[in-house]
């Protein structure tokens, strides 16, 4: 897995390309650890270009989401498409964590 | 050497066979095994999905889990293709444990209160066709369909 975030205006981008597996998982986590350190709020995490997740991937967005909300912080995903959206579905992470059709629209709401 | 599949499943006689030790390591080659098996069946993508997703959360499972970190071994994962219906089985001598029981996560949870844990056995259940655990001559036997 392709990951990359960027420092929004009102938030962090992190853009994921691939496959959100057991082996790739961590890195989700590893990526938003420093933004969430650093005093970020907001993640919008980029999905539109992610082919594949498993429960290690819903659980590393769960950490995420967990470690964002004490300090009033969200987690919001958009561009959700396939068996990824398939996976949220069945899993109820359509209803914990917000989903959007693009970037600009998730950080509008956030 | 490929373990002997047991013959009291129906459909352990037809399994092709792969054993591997049980790291991360071995889940790409083991995950490769079925996958191209898989393909090779011309199974759809919906399936290929829900097949790749469950075997991730059965043998990811089987790594993390069946061994103390001291005495490593092995898993073995064999596959049946058949007309209507792709069956995996996944064998392990690590300590019994049924990856099939225990309650589903609780949907309607907040992200506070939602557990990381538990939703690879959610998924496993809701997404194969059949899932069945048995422990048979000091193994743990998961077989599955698609």
């Amino acid at each position: 897995m392709d990951i990359s975030s960027t420092k929004q205006e009102r938030g962090v981008l992190v853009t994921l390309v691939g496959r959100m597996d057991a082996v790739t998982a961590a890195q989700f986590e590893q990526a938003c650890d420093p933004w969430i350190k650093g005093g970020e709020k907001n993640i919008v995490a980029d999905f539109t270009r992610l082919e594949y997740i498993s429960s290690m991937g819903l659980g590393s967005l769960l950490s995420v989401a967990k470690k964002l909300q004490p300090n009033g912080g969200k987690l919001a995903i958009c561009g959700l498409t396939g068996m990824v959206k398939e996976v949220f579905r069945l899993s109820g992470f359509d209803k914990l964590i917000p989903g959007f059709e693009n970037a600009d629209a998730a950080f509008q709401k956030l | 050497m490929p373990m002997q599949p047991s013959r009291s499943f129906d459909e352990s006689d037809g399994f092709h066979w792969l054993t591997q030790p049980a790291d991360m390591a071995s889940f790409m080659v083991l995950r490769e095994f079925i996958m191209d098996a898989a393909k090779a069946a011309a199974l759809s993508e919906e399936q290929l999905w829900k097949l790749e997703l469950v075997f991730e959360e059965v043998v990811v499972n089987v790594i993390r889990y069946a061994y103390p970190a001291e005495a490593p071994d092995t898993v073995s994962v064999g596959y049946a293709a058949h007309e209507n219906h792709f069956a995996v089985q996944v064998r392990d001598s690590g300590k019994p444990f049924d990856p099939l029981a225990g309650a589903d996560p609780d949907l309607a949870l907040g992200i506070a209160e939602r557990r990381v844990g538990g939703l690879g056995r959610f998924l496993t259940r809701q997404l194969a066709s059949h899932a069945e655990y048995a422990r048979q001559d000091g193994h743990n036997v998961l077989t599955f369909a698609i």
